[in-house]
């Protein structure tokens, strides 16, 4: 399972660690975020220290696909240079990026 | 009358002639009457002896004697008497005779009447007795024999002078004595016998022992023996009445045979023990007997090996409690009968073996017992010792061999043994190897032609033969085999030199590297595959790297009051970096900067892609932005998921001197300018290209007007993407600081330096992506 529920099972986090670098990996865990029935996804980043061109353009891909069945991606990162390379890609004009989990289950309450 | 005294003279003649002695009448000196017999004694005739004075038939040295014995006699004044001395005879010889004579007359006149009795024989016969007796009595005195008589009480008569000085006594000392107070103990000591009454056996039966040895003793007390041969005397009534007894000095004769008596038992005794230890070492050596099977035996063993076995017993005792022993050995054990010594067992005493007696026996060496007795008892014990030593080893051996066996039986590596250029004793994993079952003989005992492959048994015979002959061959070696399906094996094979059996061999392990080297010549024709096929992709990367350096700018273009410098170096030999610099309309500038998300040939493809589009997209007559619009539109659904470019373009007016720039999804660029105490950041709104057909974010024109001095620097962030030796990456203030410090360098410069200090704070590790910057300088 690459996906853990939160929030009474209304929410999923996903914490990948090097498998935004692998497609098949990020395929399997949309799979199991699209087979709980979930539209809402936590990308946790918060441990990652920055974020390559590739794992962009997979946050990007998740985030059209979770688009595309009207449901929302929100980022969980504290890195400046996670955080720099979401702002020039544009990427925070898409999403929400929150500096930690309890932020982001709050605003789900909101 | 006449004729009377005739006939009485011829009565008397013939008288004196018969006589059978000689009788002769002397008168003045002559003989004048004689015998026949007188004729036969002297040989003369009778007119010889007649004729002839007396004188010349009496032997000269008697003869003035007999004379004058003759002449007294005749003349009265000797009476009758007889007369002995020596006569010559006609041949010469003396005679010794007796003359019995008497005086008488002879016609009257006086005369001497003798009859002459020949006693040469006589006192011949008797001078040869004295002689025999005295040499008799020599030989009885001088004999190295003891000659004794005694009377039938054995009371001494006599006894001879060697048997004075054999026994001590002097004959005084002896004669009239009995022997028993004598040369004869009460009691022979060697035999206990009661020697009164065996005399008195002797006495009543004479002639049962005529021979007989026995005990005598000296009169120092000194023991003999001594062989008599004893004749016992009868009177003529048959009455015994002594015995003469001689008798050998066989002392010396009795302690030769005393000694081979003693040396023959000891003889005896050590054949009894090195029966037992013979025994003893057939018991050990036996495979049938277990280790209470050899105590048993031992015990039986030392039993018959003393000089008593009738009463001899025997037990081994063990420490902890163990004990074995011998029929009647629980029997009480007397101390003073008894000889005992410890088993050991690597040092450690674990027991006794005790022998003993349950009677009492003459007295040995020690105690009873002799010292080479306790000496095999001691032998045995360690025997014992060693024996269940070798049993302890023999057991360790046994489970040993087992465990070994259970590896070798089990063991999935070939095992087997070479010698002599013939493999042995293989393991079960060996004959499957050989193509038999595990259970199968296979090529026990078999030759290496047998299953070695012909092109290699040469190698593996000479190096084996080698090996045994002690020369140096390596102990590892690859060959083939042909199996007893036909099918051709390879076997690594590790072999260590052994002595089987005492003589050398090598013992191997083998392993079937046939799969192995099936799949390294798969492996190897496929490396060559691959080698083929980089070198085409090498070739091909090649050849797309110089499509990629075609589809860039070869050379920064040359224009009025700028200087352009370029900095491009793609991880590989193509990148997903790109970039532009569009001069086609003689009053402005184009500068594009692109980096395709990923690297490599995929990156490099999409980079053609991008670049294209852009060739195909920008129009000198509309802003940035709408190209960047147009470029999105073009490629956003076109591409793989995920995959986009970002992308920095500016359009700078050389008239104006005014720069319009655009960022998609790229790191904003940086206006230095000369003298500022900070950098202007080149950045606009707007997402990657490629990824959003409708792009929440519209992308965004910028413009600024440059001054000379002014430098612009657009970059790929592949020189910002490094980390140095803490984990730490290269941030953007980091970057601003080094351009600020190097601002007025020229651009060419420039940027080797900010590629210099990139690479410097990565600790010269290098960049982790394709890294391409852009400068230009308004002159």
């Amino acid at each position: 399972m690459k996906i853990d529920l939160l929030q009474e099972d209304k929410a999923a986090i996903w914490r990948p660690e090097t498998e935004l670098e692998d497609p098949a990996h990020v395929k399997d865990a949309m799979a199991d975020l699209k087979s709980s029935g979930l539209k809402t996804l936590f990308l946790d980043l918060i441990d990652k220290e920055w974020l390559s061109s590739s794992e962009i353009g997979v946050v990007m891909w998740i985030y059209k696909e979770l688009d595309g069945i009207g449901g929302t991606l929100s980022i969980l990162a504290v890195s400046p240079f996670v955080l720099k390379t979401i702002n020039v890609t544009g990427i925070d004009q898409l999403l929400t990026v929150f500096d930690s989990l309890d932020k982001a289950l709050d605003a789900i309450k909101g | 009358m006449e004729k009377q005294v005739f006939r009485t003279r011829k009565n008397y003649e013939s008288l004196f002639n018969s006589a059978p002695i000689p009788i002769i009448v002397v008168h003045d000196d002559r003989i004048v009457f004689h015998n026949a017999e007188t004729e036969t004694l002297f040989g003369y005739r009778p007119d010889e002896l007649e004729s002839t004075p007396v004188a010349h038939f009496i032997h000269p040295d008697d003869l003035a004697g007999v004379l004058q014995d003759l002449r007294k006699q005749s003349q009265g004044n000797l009476p009758t008497g007889i007369f002995s001395f020596r006569v010559k005879t006609r041949s010469g010889d003396n005679r010794r005779v007796d003359l019995k004579s008497s005086a008488f007359l002879w016609d009257d006149r006086p005369a001497v009447l003798g009859f002459i009795i020949d006693t040469t024989e006589r006192l011949n016969m008797e001078a040869a007795l004295r002689q025999s007796e005295t040499q008799y009595r020599e030989l009885v005195q001088s004999l190295n024999i003891v000659i004794m008589k005694a009377d039938s009480r054995f009371n001494f008569t006599f006894l001879n002078r060697f048997g004075q000085t054999f026994f001590g006594y002097s004959e005084a000392e002896v004669l009239g004595k009995n022997i028993l107070e004598t040369i004869t103990p009460d009691v022979e000591k060697s035999t206990g016998r009661d020697m009164g009454m065996w005399l008195e056996e002797m006495i009543n039966h004479p002639d049962k022992y005529n021979d007989n040895e026995n005990e005598n003793r000296r009169k120092d007390g000194r023991q003999v023996w001594v062989s008599w041969r004893n004749t016992p005397v009868f009177d003529d009534s048959g009455k015994l009445v002594e015995f003469m007894c001689t008798g050998f000095d066989i002392t010396d004769r009795m302690a030769a045979e005393e000694q081979l008596r003693r040396k023959t038992a000891e003889l005896n005794e050590r054949i009894k023990e090195m029966n037992c230890l013979y025994g003893m070492g057939e018991l050990v050596e036996r495979t049938d007997i277990t280790l209470d099977g050899i105590y048993s035996g031992a015990i039986d063993l030392i039993s018959q090996a003393m000089q008593y076995p009738e009463v001899t017993h025997s037990r081994i005792v063990f420490q902890d409690g163990k004990e074995i022993i011998s029929p009647h050995g629980e029997l009480p054990v007397l101390e003073k009968w008894s000889i005992r010594a410890d088993i050991k067992n690597q040092g450690q005493t674990i027991g006794h073996l005790v022998v003993f007696y349950s009677e009492e026996r003459p007295a040995g060496d020690i105690g009873p017992f002799l010292k080479e007795e306790q000496q095999l008892v001691k032998t045995l014990a360690e025997k014992l010792g060693r024996t269940i030593e070798s049993h302890r080893l023999k057991a360790a051996l046994v489970k040993s061999e087992a465990r070994h066996k259970i590896i070798f039986d089990n063991s999935p590596i070939a095992m087997f043994v070479a010698q002599d250029g013939k493999t042995t004793f293989l393991n079960p994993a060996k004959r499957k190897l050989n193509g038999f079952t595990a259970n199968e003989n296979g090529n026990e005992s078999g030759d290496f032609a047998d299953v070695v492959h012909q092109d290699d048994l040469e190698m593996v015979r000479e190096r084996h033969f080698k090996r045994l002959r002690g020369e140096p061959v390596s102990n590892e070696v690859t060959y083939r085999i042909i199996n007893q399906s036909g099918d051709i094996r390879w076997l690594d094979t590790r072999v260590i030199p052994f002595d089987w059996e005492n003589r050398p061999a090598a013992l191997c392990f083998q392993t079937d590297i046939t799969d192995r080297r099936k799949a390294e010549e798969k492996i190897r024709i496929q490396q060559k595959k691959l080698e083929t096929v980089y070198q085409q992709m090498t070739e091909e990367l090649e050849q797309a790297r110089l499509v990629q350096l075609a589809l860039l700018p070869a050379e920064p273009p040359e224009l009025p009051d700028l200087k352009l410098a370029v900095k491009y170096h793609p991880m590989a030999q193509i990148g997903g970096d790109f970039y532009d610099l569009v001069t086609d309309d003689p009053g402005s500038l184009g500068i594009l900067v692109g980096d395709v998300t990923g690297h490599g040939i995929p990156a490099a493809l999409l980079s053609f892609l991008y670049l294209t589009t852009f060739k195909n997209s920008r129009s000198s007559f509309s802003p940035p932005d709408a190209f960047m619009q147009l470029s999105n539109a073009f490629l956003a659904g076109k591409l793989p998921g995920g995959k986009y470019a970002t992308m920095f373009y500016c359009h700078y007016d050389l008239g104006k001197k005014v720069l319009t720039y655009t960022s998609a999804g790229h790191p904003p660029g940086y206006l230095i300018r000369p003298g500022a105490e900070k950098l202007i950041q080149l950045q606009t709104s707007g997402m990657v290209v490629g990824m959003f057909e409708k792009p929440r974010l519209p992308f965004e024109s910028k413009s600024i007007a440059l001054q000379p001095g002014d430098k612009v620097l657009v970059y790929t962030d592949g020189m910002l993407e490094v980390t140095n030796g803490k984990g730490e990456m290269l941030d953007g203030e980091k970057l601003e600081a080094f351009l600020l410090t190097h601002s007025r360098q020229p651009v060419d410069q420039l940027l080797e330096a900010i590629y210099q200090f990139c690479f410097d704070f990565s600790n010269h590790r290098g960049f982790n992506d394709d890294v391409t910057m852009i400068a230009l300088e308004v002159v």
